[in-house]
């Protein structure tokens, strides 16, 4: 009997020990979140590898091939409106079959329940034709890609109403410029420096947003139309002057919307510019100095071209 | 003393010291002072005069007055000059305020390498020693001044005082600018007398309908290239006589356009030979085979021979093959060929140009397109170059366009072997679908548009051009069309941004090769 008491006496602290381990395990299993809001990808679009191939080998007439595109979502935004168009040089590349590529397409972005961001491939058939007495032609097929984008840059901003240190003791915090790299879109915030401006009884803060296309494409209107038009998808008639490089800007401090001038739509110029957002409703000049998230949403449309030359050779 | 040119030595060395003293003052007052004849221009004037006055000094020792006050004036005229240069250059710049930046940079720069001009002048005119060491100091002290000045960075040079002048230029700008151009200006130089000779070459052709266009050879992946040629020839006998049959071989090598699938593209030859030692001696020999067709590759030798005949020119004669004496034979392979060329070109709509352009987009960056495509042309003997804009616009607007863009294409044929484009019997321009050839007085030569087509383009001929003989490797032969964007635009742009399109040409016709061989031929033996 003693002998059992002494088994069971190990058993028990067997198991404390057992548990003991595993509640330290679990300690260190946290979820980690993972920023999605990094880099500078939108839509990324490939040819897949050896489709087409490099040489097509026509016979007579026409030879038929295969070519196929994938469209990987690296950014952090969800396309909503997201069209394709394949520009060929006809007369020497035709499409053999419809396009089973949608031309409109969504496309999921990066987030904690898709960490790789969207993914979809099309396929299509194309026709290689040589003029009769023609031995070799290089031809280009190009995939033109057009979308909605969005790109939200998150700071922390230092707010603080005695810029000319009248008050005693030690801040909470001092102003101060910020650069950032990439937010998970093509067109980034790159820098936000922080001003207050004096008024009678208050104090406006204000905000110099600088703003950067650093993707590899052209940055479009948001408008719908507009991007449509870009890729060729349906006739609109839009004003081509407000086409290209018009990003729309919001921006908030805290849960107060800035008001930014001269108004939210900002041109790109050599593809970066700055816009002034203010809190015009300002703060009041006693307050302390505090720290309070600042929120910029970047609206805008994207496009850009992937294309693949191709050498058609006589068989 | 001796006599010079200017005078004594003594009175050389003072005219050109003089000189050089006025031309350093210049500098001196534009890399310091940045030629500031609103405060300056006094002080430094009458610095001038005091010069003049320490230089005439040296002329009173002169061997005549009236010979010294000639030269004086000379070298005061050219110091003059020197002098005032940079307010004629203030007041000349002023009246081209849009002049591009770089022009200013330019002219600072010949300013600044003025400087070097007296010591130029004092090392070219072998002077005396003592002038010699003098001209070496200044040249150090120019060397020394530039580069203090341009290390300083804060001062300006050759500053303007000019009200809409340009901003004024930092010497390190300035002399980046001669280093990276001075090459360039003598490059240029060197070219410059191919270069007008191009261009008025060019302008007589244009005028003449002998404009060459550009255009490249079409890559072929076979290493014989597509067309006719011969080699090899040569007498079947090392030792010829009149009274034997002479016999001449040629390879006649030929490749088809791959297979020859067409028709159209099988080359037919004809084979002749001749001797030319004179007129009344000349004879045509037999070729054999006299005709053959190439479908693909082929390398057939031919024979010529010169058969032992009667002369009807000569009936005492006893019959002979060639006259003895010395001959030239010619061996001539005549077929019809065809040349295709294409020019890759771009159609986008206007306004969407208009808005990359304000935009400062590039259209071929941005539609991953060639710039400036060049035209390619199939292998053969004849080079077909075609040129128009590399992006045509096209109005898409329902009204009308107030001031409607002429757009124009235009092609050149030449000859790029030895041989002879002998007739050209078939000319066809293909146009993309959307275009309209101005048909009666929009072409240089007549055009008429044909009713077949290739699905793709709108196909017009030049009768006029058919049957002519002037196409030679010196004078390309060259026509140029404008043409009209049809009012339905879908054709041409549908709803793409930009489209590619191809205009082409094709030419068929008969081309003739030659080639020759000596040969000595001996009486008959007796």
């Amino acid at each position: 009997m003693m002998h059992m008491k002494k088994i069971f006496s190990i058993l028990i602290i067997s198991l404390f020990i057992l548990s003991a381990c595993t509640g330290n395990k679990t300690a260190n299993t946290q979820i980690k979140e993972v920023d999605f809001h990094t880099g500078t990808d939108g839509l990324v679009v490939e040819f897949v590898k050896g489709n087409p191939q490099d040489t097509i080998y026509v016979s007579s007439g026409k030879t038929e091939f295969y070519s196929a595109v994938s469209v990987e979502n690296k950014g952090a935004y969800s396309v909503r409106y997201g069209y394709m168009n394949f520009l060929v040089e006809k007369g020497y590349v035709d499409f053999s079959s419809q396009i089973d590529l949608p031309q409109r397409f969504t496309l999921e972005g990066r987030s904690t329940s898709s960490p790789e961001g969207g993914y979809l491939e099309g396929a299509y058939y194309l026709n290689g034709i040589l003029d009769a007495n023609s031995a070799m032609k290089k031809t280009q097929v190009s995939a033109l890609v057009c979308y909605d984008y969005e790109t939200q840059a998150n700071a922390k901003v230092c707010i603080d109403p005695d810029t000319v240190g009248r008050k005693i003791g030690q801040k909470i915090c001092t102003i101060s410029d910020q650069s950032f790299s990439g937010q998970g879109g093509p067109v980034v915030v790159t820098r936000i420096e922080t001003r207050m401006i004096q008024k009678e009884s208050s104090v406006i803060p204000s905000f110099m947003i600088y703003i950067s296309n650093r993707g590899n494409g052209q940055v479009l209107n948001s408008d719908i139309n507009v991007i449509q038009s870009a890729c060729g998808i349906k006739s609109v008639t839009v004003d081509k002057d407000e086409m290209w490089n018009i990003v729309q800007v919001e921006a908030s401090l805290g849960l107060q919307k800035l008001d930014c001038a001269p108004d939210s739509k900002l041109h790109l110029r050599n593809k970066e510019d700055f816009i002034k957002c203010e809190l015009t409703s300002g703060i009041d000049k006693e307050q302390n100095a505090y720290v309070s998230p600042i929120q910029v949403n970047l609206r805008y449309g994207y496009t850009h071209t992937k294309s693949k030359t191709i050498e058609l050779k006589r068989v | 003393m001796t006599d010079t040119q200017y005078g004594s030595v003594k009175l050389k060395n003072a005219n050109l010291l003089f000189f050089g003293m006025a031309v350093l003052h210049v500098i001196v007052d534009g890399l310091i002072f940045g030629f500031n004849r609103k405060e300056m221009f006094g002080i430094f004037f009458w610095v001038y005069i005091l010069l003049a006055f320490i230089i005439a000094i040296f002329f009173l020792n002169a061997n005549s007055v009236g010979e010294t006050m000639k030269h004086l004036a000379f070298f005061i005229g050219l110091s003059l000059v020197v002098i005032y240069l940079p307010v004629w250059k203030e007041d000349i710049l002023s009246a081209f305020p849009s002049l591009p930046h770089s022009t200013y940079v330019l002219i600072n720069a010949v300013f600044l390498l003025l400087g070097l001009w007296p010591f130029y002048i004092w090392k070219t005119n072998s002077l005396s020693g003592g002038m010699m060491t003098f001209a070496n100091f200044y040249l150090i002290g120019w060397l020394v001044l530039v580069i203090f000045v341009m290390f300083m960075n804060s001062y300006e040079v050759f500053a303007s005082t000019a009200e809409n002048a340009p901003p004024p230029m930092d010497v390190g700008e300035v002399l980046t600018f001669i280093k990276t151009n001075v090459a360039k200006v003598f490059v240029a130089a060197g070219k410059a007398p191919a270069a007008i000779k191009t261009s008025v070459t060019q302008t007589y052709n244009k005028s003449t309908g002998q404009e060459y266009y550009k255009s490249e050879v079409e890559q072929n992946t076979q290493d014989t290239k597509i067309g006719v040629y011969l080699e090899n020839m040569k007498a079947a006998d090392p030792i010829n006589y009149e009274d034997q049959k002479i016999t001449f071989w040629v390879t006649v090598k030929a490749k088809a356009y791959n297979g020859a699938s067409n028709e159209n593209d099988i080359i037919p030859i004809d084979t002749l030979c001749t001797s030319d030692r004179t007129e009344t001696s000349a004879r045509e020999g037999t070729t054999n085979p006299t005709h053959f067709n190439v479908y693909s590759y082929d390398e057939q030798d031919v024979d010529c021979t010169f058969d032992v005949k009667d002369d009807p020119l000569n009936p005492k004669k006893a019959a002979y093959s060639l006259m003895p004496g010395d001959h030239t034979v010619s061996f001539a392979a005549k077929f019809n060929f065809t040349t295709k060329a294409y020019l890759k070109s771009y159609f986008a709509d206007y306004t969407l140009l208009r808005s990359l352009n304000k935009e400062n987009i590039d259209v071929f960056k941005q539609y991953n397109l060639e710039a400036n495509p060049k035209a390619v042309y199939t292998n053969g003997p004849v080079d077909i170059g075609i040129e128009t804009q590399s992006v045509i616009p096209v109005n898409t607007d329902s009204a009308p366009e107030e001031n409607p863009r002429k757009n124009s294409v235009a092609f050149s044929l030449k000859n790029r072997q030895t041989g002879q484009l002998k007739k050209i019997y078939d000319l066809k321009l293909y146009v993309p679908k959307g275009i309209t050839i101005i048909e009666e007085s929009g072409c240089s030569k007549p055009a008429k548009k044909l009713a077949e087509d290739d699905g793709y383009s709108n196909i017009y001929s030049f009768p006029e051009i058919e049957y002519k003989t002037a196409v030679s490797a010196d004078t390309p032969q060259s026509i140029m069309c404008y043409f009209d964007i049809d009012s339905d635009k879908t054709a041409l742009l549908g709803n793409d941004p930009i489209t590619t399109k191809y205009f082409k040409v094709e030419a068929k016709y008969v081309y003739e090769l030659r080639r020759s061989t000596a040969v000595a031929v001996k009486p008959k033996m007796k």
